[in-house]
Order: C-alpha cells, then sequence, then structure tokens
C-alpha cells in the first residue's frame, strides 16, 4: 500500500509551471496532478483549484484518487468542490461515495453536487438522504427536494417532520397539492399538530389552493386542541374579515369552544 | 469523663440537658472515670486485657423485643411498631429530624435539631438529650443501659463523646482527644473503637477504662454484638476474644472484593455520622450479618440494596445469588439468618428468602416511609405454600438490567455484568438488547457491551440485530457494532464479516462504535475485508475528529493482523504522509513499542504468520437500484401484496432502501393499506448496491 509521493519536487515543478506559465494545457494538468501528493497543503490546495478549474475530464480521476487516499478535511472540502466544478458524469461515481463520507459536511456537499451536476435519478438519492442521521445532511435533503419536485416525496417527507425535521414540515406547507393535502389530513393525528405545525398553517393561508382544500385543513386540526387552534387562529389572522376561510375558521373555532365548554 | 459542670465543654458542645423530668441524675451527678482514653494509660496490660477478653467470649444476651422504628414520611413522625403483635408502641412528631433512627437494646436514638435524643422503645418516653452541634455515630443498649457514640468538631479531625444513658438518664460521659468509633454496650463492658486503631475496654458502671488494646495493621469503627459474641471491624471483621490480646495476629475476615455501584462499604464509617432518613446512603448499602466467629457471613451472603434492586452477593465470591427488582424503593434493610426484611416507601415491610429471594413475607405498614430500622428477632417466616417458583438467575439479571429507570444505571450495569457471566446462547440475546439500547445509561450499556463483546454462543442474535442499519425515518438506532463485530470475532463468524463491512461504510454507524468495529474484523482475519479496512485507513487517516482517529489506529492494527506483517509497515506507510496527525502516529508508535516489548519476552519468536491471499472477488453488484431489481425483488410477494389492497386505485409502496438493500421506512398509498404491506415488505431484501447509498425505491402494485 503506498498511499503518497515525493512532495517536494512535485511542489518544485509545480511552482516552475505557474512562473513561466502558457504551458501546453496537458502539461498543465500533469503538473496540477503531481502537486496533488506534495507535503505542503497550500500546493495540494493550488492543485486541486486548478484540477477543479481545468474543465479537462482527465481531471476528475486523480482527484478522485487524491480523495480516496484520505485528504485533511479542509482539502477535502476543496476537492470535493473542483469535482463538482468539472461536472462531468464521471464526478457522478465520486459523489456518490461522499454520500456516506462519514463528516456531514462533505455528504451535504456531495449531495448537492449531485444535484447541481444533474445525477441521474437524483430524487431517489435525496429522499434516500432524508433517512440521514445528520440534521444537516436531512435539512439540505428536504431543501433539495424542494428546488426539484417534491411531489413523489410527500410521504418520506411527511415522516421526516413527524420525526421532527423542521425543513420538511415547511417544504410539505409551501409545496403540497390539494391531493397531497387530503392524503395527509386522512392519516392526521394529535401527535401531528406540533411537528406539523408549519405545514398547517402555511394550507389555511395559501390562496393557490382551492378554499375546499384551507376549510378542510382547519375541519381537520381543530378538533385536536389548544394547540391546533393557535395554528388556525395565526394562520387566517392576516387574512381579511371578510375572507371567507377567515370566516369559516372563526366560527369552526367557536364552535369548538363552545364544546370544550 | 465528667462529674461536675464547671468542666463542662462550651456551650456548643454537646452536654446533657438538665431540667428534664427523665434526667434523674442530671448533669451535676454524671460519672466521670478518671484516666479513661488516655494518652498514659498502658496497652495491652495484664491481665486486665485477658480477663476483659475472656468475658466477652460468651456475653450474655438480654431478652429484645422484635420492634421496627418508621420514619414516618408526612408529617414526619417517628413510630415504634412491635413486630410481633403489630402494636404500635409510640408515634412523635419529629419534624426536625436528621438521622435515621438507631434502634438499640430497649431504646431509639436519633439525632434531632441541635441533639441527640434517646427515647425509651416502649413508650416514646424521652430518657436523654444530648444537646450541642453533634453528629450521632452510634448506639448500643441493653434492657436499661445504652451507650451512645457521638462526634463533634470538623469531619476531617472529630472529637469523640461517648455516654452512658440509662432509663434514669445519662450515667457518665467521656469526652475524648481523638475521634471515637461505634461504642458497644456488652453486659459489663463498653468496647469502645477509638482513634481508628485503638478500643478501650470500660467498666459499664462507671465508665473506667479497664484495658485497652491498639492495632497497627488494620481499622477499626465499629464494635457490636452478634449473638453472644463482641465483634469488631471495619474494613474487615474479627472477634473480640482473647487472640486480640496480640492484636498483630488477630485472624481477621473480609468477603471477596468485588466493584459495586456507589462504593458502599462493608460497614458504614464508625466515625462518620448517622445518615438523614432521606439520604442516598440508607438507600445503596451492604446489608449483612457476620457469623458469631466472625470468619464468614450469615447464609454466605450479602445483600447489596441499590434504590429498588435488591441482590443477594455470595460473600464468599464474586457472584450473584439472586436479584430482586422490588416495586418501590427500598428505605431500611435487616438481613437475619435465612434471609433479609427490607421496609420500602410505600411502608410494606417484606421478608425475602436468602436462597432463592423469594417473598416469603409481606406486611403493609400503612404509612409511606422515609426511612425504617429493624430489629425483627426470631426466625424468618416460612415459605407460602402458593409461592411462584423463582425465575432462573438469567432472567432476574435480565429485568434488572434493563429497568427504565436511569437513576438505577450502576445496579443495572451490576446485573449486566453479572449476567455476561452466565453461558447460553440466550443470555448472548438479552446482551445484545441491553448493548443495543442507547438511551440506557454508560454505566449500564458498558457491561453489557464489553460482556457481549467477548460471547462466544448465540450467533444467531450477532447476526440478526447486524441485519439492521440505523434509521432516522424508521426511529431506529443504529445496532452496537462494536461490541457485535467482538463477539462475531469471539465466535469465529467469519460469515459476517460482510454485515461488518456494511456497517464500516454506513455513515449511521456512531464513531464510537468504529474502533471495535475495527478490531472485531481484524480478530475475524478474513482476507475479504481487507481492501475496506484499508479504504477506510486511507480516507480518514488525516481526519481531526478523535473518535475517528481512534478508528484509524484500530484500522492500522487490524491490517497489521490481517497483513500478518505487524504494525512497523502500516506506520512507516502513515509516516510519508505529511497531513497524518501526530496523535495518530504516536498511538501507533506506542501499540508498536508495546508489540517488541511483548515479542521480546516471548521466550520464542512469534510464528509469522503468511497473509492469506485476497482472493479475486468479481464485483457483481448492480450499481444502483433499478426498476427491474425491484420487480424482481417484488416478484414473490406480489400476489400477497395484491390482497391488501382493497381499493380500486394501484398500491404505491415507497421504500427507503440502503446500500446494503435493506429495506428502511416503508411508506404506503393508500395509507389503510400499511398494516398489511409493510411486515410484507419487511420480509423483501435487495440486493447491495456499488454505489452503497440509500435511495427510494418505489414499487406500484396494482388493483385486484
Amino acid at each position: 500500500m503506498r498511499y503518497w509521493g515525493n512532495g517536494s519536487a512535485v511542489a518544485i515543478a509545480l511552482l516552475g509551471s505557474w512562473i513561466l506559465g502558457g504551458h501546453a494545457r496537458a502539461d498543465g494538468i500533469d503538473d496540477a496532478v503531481a502537486g496533488l501528493r506534495a507535503p505542503e497543503v497550500q500546493t495540494v490546495r493550488t492543485s486541486i483549484e486548478q484540477l477543479g478549474a481545468s474543465g479537462d475530464p482527465r481531471a476528475i480521476r486523480p482527484l478522485a484518487d487524491r480523495i480516496t487516499e484520505g485528504l485533511p478535511p479542509a482539502l477535502l472540502d476543496a476537492a470535493v468542490t473542483a469535482v463538482i466544478r468539472l461536472g462531468t458524469p464521471a464526478s457522478h461515481r465520486v459523489l456518490y461515495e461522499l454520500c456516506r463520507h462519514r463528516r456531514p459536511t462533505v455528504r451535504v456537499q456531495a449531495l448537492s453536487g449531485l444535484v447541481r451536476t444533474r445525477a441521474p435519478r437524483t430524487s431517489a438519492l435525496i429522499i434516500g438522504l432524508l433517512d440521514d442521521p445528520s440534521a444537516a445532511v436531512r435539512s439540505a435533503a428536504v431543501n433539495s427536494l424542494d428546488t426539484l419536485d417534491p411531489g413523489a416525496a410527500w410521504q418520506e417527507l411527511l415522516a421526516a417532520a413527524r420525526r421532527g425535521q423542521p425543513e420538511a414540515a415547511a417544504v410539505l406547507g409551501r409545496r403540497a397539492n390539494a391531493a397531497t393535502i387530503r392524503r395527509i389530513l386522512a392519516q392526521l393525528t394529535a401527535d401531528d399538530v406540533t411537528p406539523l405545525a408549519d405545514a398547517l398553517g402555511a394550507w389555511i393561508a395559501r390562496t393557490d389552493l382551492p378554499p375546499p382544500s384551507r376549510t378542510a385543513v382547519v375541519d381537520r386540526a381543530l378538533p385536536f386542541g389548544a394547540a391546533a387552534h393557535t395554528i388556525v387562529h395565526r394562520a387566517v389572522a392576516p387574512l381579511a374579515e371578510s375572507d371567507p376561510i377567515r370566516r369559516h375558521a372563526e366560527e369552526a373555532l367557536g364552535a369548538q369552544r363552545e364544546v370544550s365548554q | 469523663m465528667r462529674r461536675a459542670p464547671s468542666v463542662r465543654a462550651p456551650a456548643t458542645r454537646a452536654r446533657v440537658e438538665p431540667g428534664l423530668a427523665s434526667l434523674g441524675l442530671g448533669v451535676l451527678l454524671l460519672g466521670c472515670g478518671a484516666g479513661a482514653f488516655s494518652h498514659g494509660f498502658e496497652e495491652r496490660r495484664e491481665p486486665e486485657v485477658s480477663i476483659v477478653l475472656r468475658a466477652l467470649e460468651s456475653v450474655e444476651l438480654a431478652p429484645r423485643r422484635s420492634v421496627a422504628v418508621l420514619v414516618v414520611r408526612e408529617p414526619r413522625a417517628l413510630r415504634a411498631v412491635d413486630l410481633s403483635s403489630g402494636e404500635t408502641l409510640f408515634e412523635e412528631a419529629t419534624p426536625e429530624l436528621r438521622s435515621t433512627p438507631l434502634v438499640a437494646g430497649s431504646f431509639v436514638v436519633t439525632a434531632e435539631g441541635q441533639g441527640v435524643i434517646v427515647r425509651r422503645l416502649d413508650d416514646g418516653r424521652t430518657v436523654g438529650r444530648l444537646a450541642g452541634q453533634t453528629r450521632l455515630l452510634g448506639a448500643s443498649g441493653d434492657g436499661a443501659r445504652v451507650v451512645v457514640s457521638l462526634a463533634e468538631g470538623s469531619e476531617q479531625a472529630p472529637l469523640g463523646r461517648l455516654f452512658l444513658v440509662t432509663d434514669g438518664g445519662p450515667q457518665w460521659e467521656h469526652e475524648l482527644p481523638l475521634g471515637v468509633g461505634v461504642a458497644a454496650l456488652a453486659s459489663d463492658v463498653v468496647v469502645v473503637p477509638w482513634a481508628t486503631q485503638r478500643v478501650s475496654f470500660l467498666d459499664a458502671s462507671d465508665g473506667h477504662e479497664r484495658a485497652r488494646v491498639r492495632f497497627s495493621d488494620r481499622v477499626v469503627g465499629r464494635a457490636w454484638l452478634e449473638g453472644t459474641r463482641v465483634l469488631l471491624g471495619q474494613h474487615d471483621v474479627w472477634a473480640a476474644d482473647r487472640a486480640m490480646a496480640d492484636p498483630s495476629s488477630t485472624p481477621s475476615w473480609r468477603p471477596a472484593g468485588r466493584s459495586l455501584p456507589g462504593q458502599p462499604p462493608l460497614l458504614a464509617d464508625g466515625y462518620v455520622g448517622v445518615g438523614a432518613p432521606e439520604a442516598a446512603d440508607s438507600r445503596v448499602r451492604l446489608e449483612w450479618r457476620a457469623a458469631p466467629d466472625a470468619q464468614s457471613a450469615v447464609d454466605d451472603v450479602m445483600y447489596f440494596v441499590f434504590y429498588r434492586l435488591v441482590f443477594a452477593l455470595e460473600a464468599s465470591s464474586d457472584a450473584v445469588r439472586w436479584v430482586r427488582v422490588h416495586p418501590r424503593d427500598v428505605v431500611g434493610a435487616r438481613a437475619i439468618g435465612g434471609g433479609l426484611w427490607l421496609a420500602d416507601e410505600a411502608g410494606h415491610m417484606v421478608a425475602l428468602a436468602a436462597a432463592d429471594g423469594r417473598i416469603l413475607s409481606d406486611r403493609d405498614l400503612g404509612t409511606p416511609l422515609l426511612a425504617a430500622a429493624m430489629r425483627p428477632d426470631g426466625a424468618m417466616p416460612a415459605l407460602p405454600a402458593d409461592a411462584p417458583a423463582a425465575e432462573a438467575l438469567a432472567t432476574q439479571l435480565f429485568e434488572a438490567a434493563r429497568l427504565q429507570d436511569n437513576r438505577l444505571g450502576g445496579g443495572r450495569g451490576l446485573a449486566a455484568r453479572h449476567l455476561a457471566a452466565i453461558a447460553g446462547a440466550d443470555v448472548t440475546g438479552h446482551l445484545v438488547q441491553l448493548c443495543a439500547d442507547r438511551s440506557a445509561p454508560e454505566p449500564t450499556r458498558r457491561p453489557a457491551c464489553d460482556g457481549l463483546a467477548t460471547r462466544t454462543e448465540g450467533a444467531q442474535h450477532v447476526r440478526a440485530a447486524l441485519e439492521h442499519h440505523g434509521s432516522f425515518l424508521a426511529a431506529r438506532p443504529a445496532p452496537p457494532v462494536g461490541a457485535l463485530a467482538r463477539a462475531a470475532a469471539s465466535m469465529r463468524q467469519r460469515a459476517l464479516v460482510m454485515n461488518l463491512v456494511g456497517h464500516l461504510a454506513d455513515p449511521s454507524t456512531p464513531s464510537e462504535e468504529l474502533a471495535d468495529l475495527l478490531r472485531g474484523l481484524g480478530e475475524l482475519g478474513s482476507p475479504l475485508v481487507t481492501r475496506h479496512v484499508q479504504a477506510f485507513v486511507r480516507l480518514y487517516h488525516a481526519t481531526e475528529d478523535p473518535l475517528l482517529r481512534r478508528a484509524v489506529v484500530a484500522g492500522a492494527q487490524a491490517l497489521a493482523r490481517l497483513n500478518g506483517t505487524g504494525l512497523a509497515p502500516q506506520i512507516a506507510e502513515l509516516e510519508r504522509d505529511t497531513f497524518t496527525p501526530p496523535p495518530v502516529l504516536e498511538e501507533l508508535r506506542a501499540l508498536l513499542a508495546e508489540e517488541e516489548a511483548a515479542a521480546r519476552l516471548a521466550a520464542t519468536p512469534p510464528p509469522r504468520v503468511e497473509p492469506e491471499p485476497e482472493p479475486a472477488v468479481v464485483d457483481q453488484r448492480p450499481e444502483r437500484i433499478t426498476a427491474p431489481i425491484t420487480r424482481a425483488v417484488f416478484a414473490p410477494a406480489e400476489r400477497a401484496l395484491r390482497r391488501c389492497n382493497e381499493s380500486s386505485t394501484a398500491l404505491r409502496i415507497s421504500m427507503v432502501v440502503g446500500g446494503n438493500g435493506e429495506i428502511g421506512a416503508v411508506l404506503v398509498t393508500p395509507v389503510e393499506a400499511r398494516a398489511c404491506v409493510e411486515p410484507i415488505v419487511h420480509e423483501l431484501r435487495f440486493p447491495e448496491t456499488r454505489a452503497g447509498i440509500r435511495e427510494q425505491v418505489v414499487h406500484r402494485v396494482g388493483a385486484q
């Protein structure tokens, strides 16, 4: 097993290539590749950045190799950035691997890279990362879904929200359509009210939803008690007094209070 | 020793308060044994020492009432109950009670407010009130007299006070220049441990010191009567007999050493005040009776009370005879031949059999308790005819170890430690469960995981645990992979190596598990894993995370073992990279030095282990899960799934599938079908993928 090359010679070569400039592109790649194994942090960083900026598909393999040979965190972050910047299909394999790296920030970076470079079947991967042990990775996955189509993942988003991932409820609140809302309301329980507060409030307030969907949210949530009352109250407060959703909510709240008295 | 008030201590010091009707003699007439505890007293003076010690070899026992003195919780009161008749002897409000009560002969002694009170057990009448800033250490009595040991001053350098009180009030007292321990009243002699190594023998009638011995090889803090014998001890126990005339050759006994949570002493420190009724030391304690010859424990058992856990520990070995999970905290306990009496905070007094811990008697005292002092004389009750059979010890220990009460962490850990000492595949299953419970406190989990790591039976439990990975959506914590890996190695379960490799690559495996996981892989020695361990060490060797660094070190050790090369080549490789953190190299060099020292010590050099060549493996895993793969996986279950669908629309089954093929969270539309679909889906398994990532897989099942 051999991990590393002769650094100092490489560094000199790299510096030389920079000073002279104007070398053939292939020579530049070769020098940068050699610089990946330099003993100095700065030389390695420069080489990584140079390879990332090269746009040359040949750069991906040495970067991938250097990543698997192990880098300190700062250099690894730079290497992942370079891989994403290259954006070739060959990058995807590297980024898939990095979705299992032990450092959550690397997984987040890899995830955003896969989204940005349009890796195939990215949605399936993102939804898989909703199951990640790190809240930061799950948050990134939710946000990535928000930028794509979260429709296929409403159940996973609901599960994540129920497990306390706050962004999931927010995305459901913003993006769920009437059919999805109907399905979620059908399985709503009292335990869901607090974790789904953002979603419930958003659905009541969203004017792009048909009024029956919004009133259905009010009617389904209110029997769950004080927390639900607060959510409904806050959601309709900004609406005009004459707004039919607000009127419906206030009547329903009044009826609930009478029942509870 | 005092006779006159003119030499009394300052007001803050203990004094016998005048003015009480019961103090017939009062302060003025207190006796004073001149010369007692003085520096000039001749130690081991013969024939006095031999005469006293011979007298102590058979002490006349005064008849004693079988009694319990209870500290009633609310309002705080002292209640004495005759255990034979059930009659309440007295009850008195004691709002300022600051010690558990001590039953001594026909008296009960308590620290209350600024003093110590001696009451008669029969009617609660106060016969002595010792005022001052004192700490009650102990009391010993017979039918008519009680000797009370007190401490004053700082806890680091206490001064001792000793009183003898009768029905007619205090009779004599001593002020000691050093600390006094718990004295015993033995017929005509008061045996007084003091200054940690000395024992003085006083005439009970007037307090004069008759003889003294001094130990140089042990601490003596307590004296007490056991049957007709007087015993002495602190960290060990011995009998007061003629052999004690030569203290250097006095045989003593102590039970087998062992580590117990809360570190309860063999005997409560004789120089430290009795704890408050609600203090933890009354809930975490060892309770036992020494045999009269002081060379063993009665029934060879020591009862360890840990809140509501009661362990019967073998006295002569580090073993558990039984453990009982009591429904409530134990606030008082008393061992007698044949078993243990305990009182709990709900006011139940329960007798447990020494042999198997079964309940012999359960009596409701009718009031919640803070503490209880019991003196149940006579034999233990007989086992009821309808008593259920005792559970197997492994079951008892498992029940104790898995209690969901984090206050009991240490006791649960003790149960887990002893559970791990029992052979059997089922026990391995129990240990897997205990070790997997990440909500359990470390003192509970650690012994279970340590025990699991060395199991040699029950591979099926290890395999089953390794089949699951941690899942956030499924609310499933990661299994205890480190201990499981070491167990797999102990069981030589090479078939599990790829399961372990799957966990090595899974970020949901907690970092603290990795070092043991890698050690386990190294011990398993399968060449299949070498490249995975090598890849791990390479990828993370430059990490800044301390837990990952430990894993890198363990990984390098595993590689050394797998390759059969020792650590030196691994270190050389890591040294070549300037990014390898110095702590990693330092730790590996230290391990190498140990390895080399061990090799030098060995008579012959260890045989060189030729590394097994890694078999050529053709990776046939798919890159990712595809639709055809999903259809193939679901094919056997298709018919059953159709039966789950009572709606007219297709079933949509969405799953998160791990890189190892495990199906995590399963979400079904329509949701009504979930209960039917989920168990069927969880029976399925996808192939492992090369990408190794978790991803969503959706499968649709047409309507019936």
